[in-house]
């Protein structure tokens, strides 16, 4: 076990440099410097601005100097707000972005698990085929859309919610947290219920029935254990989503978290600020996905096999 | 064994699916409308009338107009184009990377299949929704470049459905008798191999269609897809939430466009799958 926890953290970190050596070359492609859309400048300025930003110096001297900041999560400066740095950006719309990803996963997890649970075990009745229906609802119409119709119906219509911001209005919370997590209920909803059919079919659970277990402990105790292990696994590319999905929704509820910072910063050419996020997500992600991996194998014996 | 026995039997699973029958028709029908969009639709996609404004569904304009006085219903069909093309290409380019991919490694096997492989864990956990952002920042907002960016994206679990296909078949006699008569690789892939994996990749490139139709949506609704006065779905959508608390309906209408497409491409992959392979239709 902790073999495959120390391989996959070997492999973890060459991927990220690599990840963040191309994205840094990746920039420097970018047509234009990052204050061409600013008024014209005399030859002075532009070399004291290029001085002040390092850019100076040459190509390899850059590349060190920004990576041995990154390090020790220094990311520079931003091109696009002079006097912030963009590791105060991150560290300030992070709690925020992060807040907000955990109660879209919360109501994910609890509405996906106990519809698709459900769904299994009253199979074919109403009470699988509406959960469902609704799930299918959740995974085709996508977040850029829920979001404004909830804002419309719930919002503006009847006046019960607001409709922006993070924390200043009560209840204001709630919405873009059901918008962001909607989705993926339902593609939990459908895994479980898909784990669960799979084991439910088994012969331990015939045994477990034959024992006279009540139904609750033998779905609690024995099937939920093997049922539930594709949502483990899916956790990792869940919370990746969630990410990506707070891109829409910060923007659409006018949050100030990470997601609508980096959506500001692709607008406006940022270079160093997309530069940041860009390696500070995918290390997030990267995390993640081990940590869900981890959890599986934990949990699978069987999944251990395989590596 | 029979070849053509199965995918009659296929199809006539498949039609005694009516869901995916629906679904199926749906998106037939939208191709055609996408593709004689510059002769059915009313007006064209640029058409500008400034003294109507937007302004409601009416007989003239049966989803209305928008803000600029263009009909609603002319720029959904053209959107169509965009973002079926997108859902089309971009898949094709998935498939085409996927499946090489797939049948390289899963034939070849051993040090070449662990190293491909270990490549396709290692991409998938990246976060890739932000490196076609950061393509679309730094190489401008290009719609071949979206489309290349998108099906590079998406052809990762192609390339493990292949593998695990590809290894099935390898050590099946007809594959080895194969071998054995000095077939080329190039003609085993073609002739003995693709065959028989056709199934699997129809219905895996049914069901990515709508998950790149998706991602072109979202970035078109950040702003950093498809740029006017071109428009997409996702455009259409981007627009109509600017402006939904006054004109509702340019909100619904490329909404209810875009999600039935979903619907009707989702529920045909399904019942490709189910008809494919009967085992999983009880799950």
């Amino acid at each position: 076990m902790l073999n495959i926890l120390i391989k996959r953290i070997l492999i973890a970190i060459p991927v990220l440099l690599v990840v963040a050596s191309l994205t840094f070359f990746f920039i420097r492609l970018a047509p234009g410097g990052p204050f061409d859309a600013d008024k014209v400048v005399s030859p002075q300025v532009m070399k004291n601005l290029n001085a002040a930003y390092n850019l100076d110096a040459p190509l390899h001297e850059q590349y060190f100097d920004y990576m041995s900041g990154v390090v020790v999560g220094d990311f520079g400066p931003s091109f696009r707000y002079p006097g912030r740095s963009v590791s105060e950006m991150i560290y300030t719309g992070l709690p925020i972005t992060f807040e907000l990803a955990f109660y879209a996963l919360m109501i994910a997890v609890a509405l996906g698990i106990f519809s698709g649970v459900l769904a299994a075990l009253k199979r074919n009745t109403f009470l699988d085929y509406f959960p469902m229906a609704i799930a299918m609802l959740g995974i085709c119409v996508p977040t850029f859309l829920m979001g404004p119709i909830l804002v419309l119906v719930f919002g503006i219509n009847f006046e019960m919610l607001p409709v922006s911001g993070w924390g200043t209005l009560a209840g204001d919370k709630l919405l873009p947290s059901i918008t962001l997590g909607f989705a993926y209920a339902a593609y939990i909803a459908r895994l479980s219920r898909g784990g669960m059919l799979e084991v439910l079919g088994q012969d331990f659970i015939r045994t477990a029935r034959a024992k006279g277990l009540s139904e609750f402990s033998i779905v609690t105790r024995h099937a939920m254990q093997g049922g539930l292990l594709p949502v483990v696994s899916f956790m990792g590319p869940a919370i990746a989503g969630l990410l990506g999905g707070s891109f829409v929704v910060e923007t659409i509820f006018q949050i100030p978290g990470l997601g609508r910072f980096y959506v500001e910063a692709a607008f406006n050419r940022d270079y160093t600020m997309i530069l940041g996020t860009t390696i500070f997500f995918s290390a997030m992600i990267i995390f993640f996905n081990l940590l869900s991996d981890l959890a599986v194998l934990l949990l699978n014996p069987r999944a251990r096999e395989n590596l | 064994m029979n070849n053509s026995s199965l995918w009659q039997d296929a199809i006539r699973r498949l039609i005694q699916n009516r869901a995916a029958m629906i679904g199926g028709i749906t998106i037939l029908l939208l191709i055609v409308l996408a593709i004689f969009a510059p002769w059915i639709a009313p007006y064209s996609y640029s058409y500008q009338n400034l003294d109507i404004g937007a302004s409601p569904p009416s007989a003239e304009h049966l989803l209305g107009t928008d803000v600029l006085g263009r009909d609603l219903l002319s720029r959904l069909l053209y959107g169509a184009r965009i973002s079926l093309l997108v859902g089309f290409v971009a898949t094709g380019v998935a498939l085409v990377i996927g499946v090489s991919w797939g049948i390289i490694a899963g034939y070849f096997g051993g040090r070449i299949d662990s190293v491909m492989m270990r490549i396709v864990d290692v991409l998938y956990g990246l976060p890739f929704i932000i490196f076609i952002i950061l393509l679309m920042v730094i190489f401008g907002r290009n719609i071949w470049l979206l489309f290349a960016a998108i099906g590079a994206v998406e052809w990762l679990t192609m390339a493990r459905i292949v593998r695990a296909q590809v290894i099935g078949l390898k050590n099946q006699e007809f594959v080895q008798a194969a071998q054995v008569m000095g077939v080329s690789n190039f003609s085993m892939f073609r002739r003995h191999i693709l065959p028989n994996i056709l199934g699997p990749i129809a219905v895996y490139a049914t069901l990515t269609i709508p998950q790149v139709m998706l991602l072109e949506a979202f970035l078109s609704f950040l702003g950093l897809g498809i740029q006017p006065p071109m428009s997409s779905w996702g455009t259409l959508i981007r627009y109509g939430v600017e402006s939904m608390e006054e004109h509702y309906w340019l909100l619904i209408y490329p909404g209810l466009t875009f999600t039935i497409t979903l619907f009707a491409l989702n529920f045909f992959g399904d019942g490709l799958r189910d008809a494919l392979d009967p085992k999983t239709s009880d799950n």
